[in-house]
């Protein structure tokens, strides 16, 4: 396969992500935007096209959001478009502007995710029960967290997972996120097993705090062509490789016990990479964490564990950010530690193996040796994944 | 097999009833949050300033879509009449129901600023209405922040 053009990512900047901004969409997209051009040393000058990401118009309660948002995202007179796979919209808006790039017709991208979730009353619930079957689902009033209690209990039945496990996970993202300027507040902190496993049940087996939180917030990346990173001061961050893939929307008809559509997405970015042992080629890793299990699930359709391995792994502080043998998994602190503005949280990830491939994530930075990671988008009806592996 | 004229036949046809169970509450935004209190509290509609093109900005925003910059800290009150750029006379309502009667609609401008506001035209006849007429808006006694403050426009008194 020929690509015309190297893609680089040179810039990333994000809003702080809150429980309810008053910034509109536009406002917290212009504030990501700049800072994300800021971050690059460059200006919307330089700027040729635009791809836009949100997960929904509903929460924002704006129809056709992306050209509402289009002027405050950098898109005015510009190639504009959005790109549109629910959670998985963030991780995907950067596979956007890669082919944007890589196809040779644009030297740079700006790359602006977006959700404002707050304005959905009385919960943005309401929007999410409408991703159901009309006939079939909706006359139960079905909410979202079904088919991760559905999803979350087959897993724990397939390998025999305590609780306890996916306390662990959500206590290392909470710890991991008190380093993040742009955590929402009250989500990260220093957690007890114990406070994990006693918060409240939401659809059991899935607990309070080991869900992600309602959020408004923005992220922002420049992406650009090799010949014009090579230009800018600091040394580019290079997409190696990128992957997606869907699996049926219909829940009955799924694996639930393990991600194969991730898996998928997975080789095919591996293998645009060049990558032959995920687990030796992977330094870092930002697995799609909006649920504690979900970290575990998308490690094993990322290839870094075998199947029913990662609970034994993060036992041994494989996952942690201190590690010094493992891979670290979300230092950023992830959706559960920093929150979860769907499509913006995507760009929070890849912003995070951004930074940490240039050493730039101050109290975040991992202690190994990284020179490529990969981040993973994953949600749509429950059912799409999306990867991209950056490397310097 | 339906015939094409049956499709619309609600005893042929079962449908269920449904609906997206959310409705909506929108924080007015940086600007929005300036530019309603203005109008509010002192009855006056504010521009923004970009620092970069020094165009004025209506309605007013937190940053310039073109030079994308953040917009400059002093906003100005909008002082003459506003003029008409375009307009259209209404007939019938969101649900596509006639209206009691015809509602003048405009698209106005003011010399000083990019962009302008939508907003009705009354005390005029739409035979009357004109490219160019300059209008006022008519505040309402009891403001609370929102476009509502203002009533409509009119015809200005002084041209």
């Amino acid at each position: 396969m020929g690509y015309k053009n190297k893609v680089a990512v040179v810039g990333a900047g994000l809003t702080r992500f809150v429980r309810r901004a008053l910034e509109t969409p536009r406002e917290l997209a212009f504030a990501a935007a700049s800072a994300a051009l800021e971050d690059a040393g460059l200006t919307i000058d330089d700027i040729q096209c635009v791809v836009f990401a949100s997960a929904s118009d509903p929460f924002d309660g704006v129809h056709m959001k992306g050209e509402y948002v289009a002027d405050g995202a950098g898109g005015w007179g510009k190639p504009y478009m959005r790109t549109c796979l629910g959670g998985g919209s963030g991780v995907m808006s950067l596979i956007t502007a890669w082919y944007h790039v890589a196809s040779g017709r644009f030297d740079t991208c700006l790359v602006v995710a977006e959700e404002k979730m707050s304005p959905a009353m009385p919960h943005p619930q309401g929007a999410f029960n409408a991703i159901y079957d009309q006939f079939i689902e909706r006359p139960l009033g079905v909410n979202l967290l079904w088919i991760f209690s559905l999803e979350m209990n087959r897993y724990m039945q397939a390998h025999g997972i305590p609780m306890e496990t996916f306390a662990r996970v959500a206590q290392k993202n909470k710890r991991n996120g008190m380093d993040h300027p742009s955590a929402q507040a009250s989500i990260a902190g220093d957690f007890t097993l114990q406070q994990i496993l006693n918060s409240e049940v939401m659809a059991w087996p899935v607990l309070r705090l080991m869900v992600s939180p309602i959020s408004d917030g923005a992220g922002a990346l420049v992406v650009t062509s090799e010949s014009f990173a090579r230009r800018l001061s600091r040394p580019p961050v290079w997409v190696e490789g990128v992957g997606w893939n869907m699996d049926s929307s219909y829940w009955t008809n799924r694996d639930l016990a393990y991600p194969a559509y991730v898996e998928k997405a997975a080789r095919m970015a591996y293998e645009m990479a060049g990558l032959t042992d995920p687990r030796r080629d992977i330094h870092v890793a930002e697995p799609h964490d909006p649920f504690a299990y979900k970290e575990l699930h998308h490690l094993e359709g990322l290839l870094l564990a075998d199947r029913g391995q990662v609970p034994r792994l993060l036992e041994q502080g494989f996952w942690d950010r201190d590690t010094t043998t493992g891979i670290p998994s979300s230092p950023s602190g992830g959706l559960l530690g920093v929150g979860n503005p769907l499509a913006a949280s995507g760009v929070m990830k890849i912003a995070e193996i951004f930074w940490q491939l240039q050493g730039r994530a101050g109290a975040r930075q991992v202690r190994r040796e990284v020179r490529r990671g990969v981040a993973q988008g994953w949600g749509d009806l429950m059912q799409v994944a999306t990867v991209a592996v950056l490397g310097k | 097999m339906l015939r094409p004229e049956q499709k619309q036949d609600l005893p042929v046809l079962r449908q269920v009833q449904g609906e997206i169970p959310i409705s909506h509450r929108y924080t007015l935004g940086v600007a929005g949050e300036r530019f309603f209190k203005a109008m509010r509290d002192q009855r006056q509609l504010l521009a923004s300033p970009c620092p970069k093109c020094r165009d004025l900005l209506l309605p007013p925003k937190a940053y310039c879509p073109r030079c994308f910059v953040a917009t400059a800290e002093a906003w100005s009150p909008l002082t003459g009449p506003g003029f008409v750029r375009g307009f259209t006379v209404v007939h019938r309502d969101l649900d596509e129901l006639p209206l009691a009667a015809p509602e003048i609609v405009a698209l106005i401008g003011w010399p000083e600023v990019r962009g302008g506001l939508v907003h009705r035209l009354q005390e005029v006849e739409p035979q009357q209405v004109a490219l160019g007429m300059a209008v006022e808006p008519v505040w309402a006694t009891q403001r609370t922040g929102c476009l509502a403050d203002i009533l409509h426009f009119r015809p200005a008194a002084n041209h």
